[in-house]
């Protein structure tokens, strides 16, 4: 047996360290190379009609802000469409929307109340697109602040044909309310200030998150809608990139989320994360290596992209090879094994963001000291290998058994965004 | 084990103990106790830099005003006083050879031949920029911006940028919606084997006027389902000058060309186009819907861009020229005479590299430029590099 253990732990060294080189390379170019602007020289410049889509269940301590946030954007209102989706909500989410459709022109409030519909976002964004009218859809989560000129920016970059998504800066509200919160801003740092700029300007495959971006209407339509998938917007992604599209991120179109604050929300999100992009890879692994529109690099990419809730599983087993080559004394190969095994995994997969890239997104956002915290992502690092693990085998559950799609509603918590003035014409 | 091993080991302990420990006092009394802050009430604003100006203590600028006899308003500043930053609230001169930090006036600012803003300038009710004046910062007005020949400034904002130069032509003349009557006709057309671009003029000689080729994909997607996959363009929507191409028809009237593209003269593009290489457009070309090109676009007199046109590589735009939206160069763009940028919804052009304008240039909103905005009374639309383009078939390579 200790063989086979050998030869599996080699491969997963080999897997990691694949991982690691790809971090490394944003890590570099993110901080030392030329950066993509994303068209934000055009800003203001380009104004198409946009419809905006707001899927909301049970949404009544955020709905009203949402929707205040956009009426007051700096974009010619006449051609901005705003559509809250309430989808079978038990609270006061409709009388909220309601209200707001009455007092607002360009505001309106559509209700999925039939008992026997399918329910979850992917069927409120369906509804919404049905009734829009934009070239544009930008879709927002109903506990997103969107500021003022947030429009402009996403929409800058649909100036070029070839572009077929776009996708903003998500950052935490919430990031001071407890330590999980806190981990979790530095995760979120780290995969959009770090990765996705890196991806970007590399020209690698940037993935559309499903909220503070959306899509241009005719690609949308062209690659066939929205499609009922726990990560529709990872499944959207490789549609258009495999449709000749790309995805822009524009770094500089930030706006605040919440995040979830405890552990058994945690939990749900990411098993849902895993288990939707697990699905996707499923799907489209081998469209990815035949695709004749992708560049080799983008391929490659795109490989790794969609491996990316297999490496902690691999991670974890990996482990567990180590501590049986220990019994069996493998000598000095194990040591050498676990140590940089170790090292890479840490540096390459802690906390699900690399931790070179939350480093590198803390010290370009400025928060130097923050980096501190970056031990403790070695518990949430941990706690992602179990769960992932435990996607993995919900995944082909799946598959096997071809069960349907279950939404889980993330909480919110209404907390207040904050607002920090800053000098006209500056920025980070 | 030796001694020396444990004692390394308890160093190693030690240091990842110590690293916890920091990370534990940190997250109990946080450095950021909020979230990374965002400016939610920031607008897209080019005058940001005028409203600040009026916004400063009185003391901190110097002002000229009508009604103060020792501010003359059409003679403000002369360069023997050294830099400073001045507010008008009239016309207002940068005299000629004068050097200021920074000007802002509520009339017509005029920067004189020779003169230097060493930061912005803005009139809110038009700007001059006159022969070899330069402007280091912004040059922005809420009316209008005239650039005379080699003047030079970093940016340019103002609903309406324009070149001293000859008459502009007027206006392209829109092109006419799709009329879902024409579908038929379109298929018929089609199925008797002419192409696309063919059939479009055919049908548009019957509209009275030029129609959208956009709208056209359009209908034949929502009719044909040629949407549903890629498909080659060869099978489909095919102009004749593609006949042979290899390229693809993506869907949401868009075509791409994985190498470079040289279109003949007069040729029509009746979608959005995506070249992976460089793109030569010859004489009179016509792209109903927008360019994106991946290396340099060269772009002949008379064409026209009904969207925007984007390029990684450099951007050129010969004589009356005109793109309908937006222009992004990824390296220098360069506009020969009577260019028009933005005559459609919105507009404004934007270059990692410079920017040379030629005479009679208009562009709607902005300019920007890494390197600068140069206006040229010569020639700057230097003769197209024709040699370096292979004419033996439609997918020509250009090699700069």
């Amino acid at each position: 047996m200790t063989p086979a253990v050998q030869i599996l732990s080699f491969v997963i060294f080999a897997v990691i360290s694949v991982y690691a080189a790809r971090h490394y390379r944003f890590l570099w170019n993110r901080l030392f190379q030329r950066q993509d602007r994303a068209y934000q020289d055009l800003a203001g410049s380009y104004l198409p009609s946009v419809t905006v889509i707001i899927p909301m269940h049970n949404e009544s301590r955020v709905a009203a802000g949402v929707i205040e946030h956009l009426v007051d954007a700096d974009y010619p209102q006449e051609l901005v469409q705003i559509l809250a989706v309430n989808d079978h909500s038990t609270d006061d989410t409709a009388e909220i929307i309601d209200a707001a459709a009455s007092r607002y022109a360009n505001v309106t409030a559509v209700h999925r109340t039939d008992p026997d519909e399918a329910r979850g976002k992917t069927e409120a964004l369906k509804t919404g697109t049905a009734l829009a009218t934009g070239e544009v859809i930008l879709v927002f989560d109903a506990d997103y602040r969107p500021g003022r000129g947030l429009l402009k920016r996403l929409v800058a970059p649909f100036c070029d044909p070839s572009v077929g998504a776009v996708m903003g800066r998500v950052v935490p509200s919430n990031s001071a309310a407890n330590a999980l919160t806190r981990l979790l801003d530095l995760e979120r740092a780290g995969g959009y200030q770090a990765n996705l700029q890196a991806r970007q300007n590399l020209a690698l495959i940037v993935q559309y998150g499903g909220t503070v971006g959306g899509a241009r209407r005719s690609v949308l339509d062209a690659v066939g809608g929205w499609v009922t998938h726990l990560t529709e917007d990872t499944d959207l992604t490789l549609r258009i990139y495999l449709r000749g599209f790309r995805v822009v991120y524009v770094n500089i179109a930030e706006c605040y989320e919440e995040v979830v604050q405890d552990w058994a929300a945690r939990t749900k999100q990411l098993s849902r994360w895993a288990v939707g992009h697990n699905t996707v890879m499923l799907d489209y692994l081998w469209p990815t290596l035949r695709s004749k529109l992708l560049t080799p690099r983008q391929k490659i990419e795109g490989v790794l992209l969609l491996g990316v809730y297999l490496a902690p599983v691999l991670l974890l087993l990996g482990w567990v090879a180590s501590i049986y080559l220990a019994f069996v004394s493998a000598g000095w190969y194990l040591t050498v094994y676990t140590g940089v095994l170790g090292s890479l995994s840490f540096n390459a997969w802690g906390n699900l963001a690399a931790f070179n890239e939350i480093g590198s997104a803390l010290l370009l956002d400025r928060r130097k000291r923050s980096i501190l915290l970056l031990p403790l992502g070695v518990f949430s690092s941990f706690a992602g290998m179990w769960i992932c693990t435990g996607a993995l085998f919900k995944t082909i559950k799946g598959r096997i058994r071809k069960t349907s799609v279950v939404w889980d509603k993330t909480p919110r918590y209404a907390t207040d965004a904050p607002a920090t003035p800053v000098e006209p014409g500056g920025g980070r | 084990m030796t001694l020396g091993y444990l004692a390394l080991v308890g160093i190693f302990f030690a240091m990842i103990a110590a690293l916890f420990a920091m990370a534990l006092v940190e997250i109990r009394r946080p450095s950021d106790p909020g979230p990374l802050p965002i400016d939610v009430g920031r607008d897209i604003e080019h005058r940001w830099f005028a409203r600040l100006l009026r916004g400063l203590p009185m003391g901190d600028v110097h002002t000229g005003d009508d009604t103060d006899p020792h501010h003359a308003p059409q003679l403000i500043y002369g360069a023997a006083t050294g830099p400073a930053t001045f507010m008008m609230r009239s016309n207002g001169d940068v005299p000629d050879g004068g050097t200021l930090d920074a000007f802002v006036c509520d009339g017509v600012a005029t920067v004189g031949p020779g003169a230097t803003v060493l930061e912005h300038v803005d009139g809110a009710d038009g700007l001059v920029i006159g022969e070899g004046a330069a402007v280091g910062g912004r040059a922005t007005s809420a009316t209008w911006i005239l650039l005379a020949p080699g003047s030079r400034v970093r940016y340019a904002a103002a609903p309406h940028i324009m070149t001293d130069g000859p008459a502009v032509p007027s206006d392209p003349v829109p092109l006419a919606a799709w009329d879902g009557s024409f579908d038929v006709d379109l298929e018929w057309l089609l199925s008797e084997g002419m192409p696309l671009d063919q059939a479009l003029r055919s049908l548009s000689r019957t509209a009275g006027g030029t129609l959208s080729g956009i709208g056209a994909v359009h209908a034949l997607e929502r009719r044909t389902g040629l949407g549903s996959s890629t498909i080659d363009l060869a099978a489909a929507v095919n102009p004749w000058w593609l006949q042979d191409a290899h390229g693809w028809y993506l869907g949401a009237a868009t075509a791409r060309i994985p190498g470079d593209l040289v279109l003949p003269a007069g040729a029509v593009v009746p979608f959005h186009l995506i070249v992976d290489g460089t793109l030569v457009a010859r004489d009179g070309a016509h792209f109903h819907g927008g360019v994106s090109v991946g290396g340099d676009a060269i772009l002949f007199d008379e064409c026209r861009v009904e969207g925007s046109l984007t390029a990684k590589g450099s951007v050129l735009l010969g004589d009356r020229a005109s793109v309908g939206e937006c222009v992004s160069a990824g390296g220098d763009a360069t506009l020969g005479a009577c260019v028009l940028i933005g005559g459609g919804r919105n507009g404004g052009l934007a270059s990692t590299g410079s920017v040379a304008l030629g005479p009679g240039v208009r562009v709607t909103n902005k300019i920007y430029a890494d390197a600068g905005i140069a206006v040229d009374d010569a020639a700057v639309y230097s003769p197209l590099p024709e040699r370096n383009i292979d004419q033996s078939s439609p997918t020509g390579t250009y090699a700069p």
